[in-house]
């Protein structure tokens, strides 16, 4: 589709007038020293550069909590699938979240169809917008070539001065912006090399370097499964799942059925599991096929950067840096990891 | 169905685990309508001792806790902790960990010797419980599934994944990350709580006892590198879990 331009004021008045019609628009915000997706009022609410938002956007499709169906047992049993959707528009997303969701939409709807991420998914409008400064310490997106999307955008902007470059990604993006968009001139396309010719650069010299080639990433891990440095960072896990709640990748989910006291009507839900977590593995014998603390974390890292990196052909970590962030003991973050692995296998 | 009798007990309580069950609100009514209710002090003047299911809440504290505890647990087929003082021995075990004489003479002075005060241990310590509502107080939502678990014969659902789960799905920032940082227990504390001490930006104490597995070496060279000492790490032990290394 075509890449167009809009004036930055007439968007964020656009966007404005719709949520003064109603419309749920979901962006980051600040929260004390980090931020949050929230429902904003304002586009002026809007925190376009990080730092990173604690929980990734996946949470609007695949939601902490979700109730699949409810049910009642009476002489006979009824069932009441719970499949929903409600239009939001997820404005300020960074590529590195884009790219997340991009892998989600995959794995949602690679064989059995997810139906109860499906219909969210169909209705959510996903505004990106460029990062043209690193968010936070922790992230190292250049390095997983994830500074810009590849898909499942809607809109993608680029602030190049009083304009945004737009990439439109869908026609849901296209007419949301089909009154005020302007055909792209030389000159824009002229300042959006630039600008991401200098991002670049900037971005190159101030996130820490992956030492392995990217590609390299599944052979690295593959040759190293028996390396000591996953029993030694173990160690220091708390087994927590903090790097799983705020991946932006994790998909993982646990399903509890609760009946209420009456023993009537009751709920099946599904919530955000954790491979880092002890339970994760525990089976009805009380078996815990992944025992060691080393073991989950290796799981986890070989998750992201071999088995999902083959099977899908790209990285499971966006290099968002959320996980390094939220690890007390820093000792999950998979770049780190890599880059000591890298060190000790060419030695 | 017929509905199984159900009893209410406490020990060294503020029984506000059984306020708790009765704040239920309409709830309330769809537990009166499951059991029938032979013993609830909280509730009813009424004291039957012929029940089937014991919520027992609070401490065993003085040696006639311990005999009258084994009773109920010969009359009851299930037994149920309720509440942090049952599960973990709770805030009163506290005093485990000061001089008995001292402790003694602070809460009762020259009468002292009228009272056989033991040292505070949760019921399991006497008893076999068959199931755990933990908390300080219990959480209203967790007890009515847990008590629906029970009268389907189900194992109840107590997470043992810890706190950080449910504060991260908040989308918290962790107290250890603010401007001004919390020294905070989540890392080691058994969920189920809903972050419900972070989330309004206290520490987690651990009310709901640790997790099967806690990285307790880790935490402390967390709270190390925080600046704080192993006497405020004890602390944080004393409050809820000083007995984890000698519980079950």
């Amino acid at each position: 589709m075509k890449n167009c331009v809009v004036a930055k004021r007439e968007l964020l008045d656009l966007i404005d007038r719709r949520i003064g019609e109603g419309k749920e628009v979901v962006a980051p915000v600040k929260q004390e020293n980090q931020a949050n997706f929230k429902r904003i009022k304002s586009t002026r609410e809007i925190l376009w550069e990080g730092p990173q938002t604690v929980i990734p956007p996946k949470a609007f499709l695949f939601p902490q909590e979700e109730e699949l169906m409810e049910y009642e047992v009476n002489d006979e049993i009824k069932v009441k699938v719970k499949v929903e959707g409600k239009p939001i528009i997820l404005l300020g997303i960074h590529p590195c979240d884009i790219n997340g969701t991009a892998l989600l939409d995959k794995v949602f709807a690679e064989n059995n169809l997810d139906e109860h991420y499906l219909k969210k998914r169909e209705f959510v409008t996903i505004i990106g917008s460029e990062c043209l400064v690193p968010c936070s310490p922790e992230s190292y997106c250049y390095r997983k070539e994830s500074v810009l999307p590849l898909e499942g955008f809607d809109l993608f902007l680029t602030d190049i001065g009083d304009n945004f470059f737009v990439e439109v990604g869908s026609k849901k993006g296209k007419s949301l912006i089909s009154e005020i968009a302007r055909k792209t001139t030389p000159s824009d396309t002229k300042k959006l090399k630039k600008i991401r010719r200098v991002r670049d650069n900037l971005f190159d010299e101030e996130q820490r370097k992956l030492k392995p080639k990217l590609e390299d990433l599944p052979k690295l891990l593959r040759e190293n499964y028996d390396s000591p440095v996953w029993d030694e960072h173990g160690a220091r896990c708390f087994s927590c799942g903090s790097c799983n709640m705020v991946c932006p990748t994790c998909y993982c989910f646990d399903v509890r059925d609760y009946m209420e006291l009456n023993l009537k009507r009751g709920t099946r839900s599904r919530f955000w599991d954790g491979c880092l977590l002890t339970d994760f593995t525990k089976v009805a014998s009380g078996e815990i096929f992944r025992e060691g603390r080393g073991a989950r974390l290796r799981h986890r890292t070989n998750r992201k950067d071999w088995y999902l990196f083959e099977k899908w052909e790209r990285s499971f970590c966006t290099g968002c840096g959320r996980c390094g962030k939220a690890c007390l003991t820093k000792i999950v973050d998979p770049l780190d990891i890599e880059n000591e692995l890298y060190d000790r296998w060419k030695k | 169905m017929k509905k199984p009798k159900v009893g209410f007990f406490e020990f060294t309580c503020c029984e506000g685990c059984q306020l708790t069950v009765l704040s239920l609100g309409d709830k309330l009514l769809d537990l009166f309508e499951s059991v029938d209710i032979v013993n609830f002090r909280e509730a009813s003047s009424y004291k039957g001792q012929d029940y089937e299911i014991a919520f027992i809440e609070g401490s065993i504290s003085t040696s006639k806790d311990i005999e009258r505890v084994k009773e109920i647990r010969a009359r009851a087929k299930i037994c149920v902790a309720l509440g942090a003082c049952a599960h973990l021995g709770g805030v009163n075990a506290i005093r485990n960990f000061q001089r008995q004489s001292d402790v003694r003479w602070r809460t009762y002075g020259d009468k002292a010797w009228l009272f056989d005060s033991i040292l505070a241990q949760p019921i399991d310590a006497v008893i076999k419980v068959d199931h755990v509502i933990p908390e300080c107080p219990i959480d209203k939502k967790e007890f009515l599934r847990v008590t629906a678990s029970i009268l389907l014969g189900k194992k109840p659902f107590i997470p043992d994944y810890p706190v950080c789960v449910e504060c991260k799905m908040k989308g918290n920032v962790c107290l250890f990350h603010k401007p001004n940082p919390i020294a905070c227990m989540g890392p080691l504390t058994r969920a189920g709580c809903g972050a419900a001490c972070p989330s309004v930006g206290n520490a987690c104490e651990g009310c709901r006892g640790l997790i099967p597995d806690p990285n307790l070496s880790a935490w402390e060279e967390v709270l190390k590198e925080y600046g704080l000492s192993i006497e405020d790490i004890l602390k944080f032990y004393h409050m809820y879990n000083g007995l984890m290394g000698v519980r079950r």
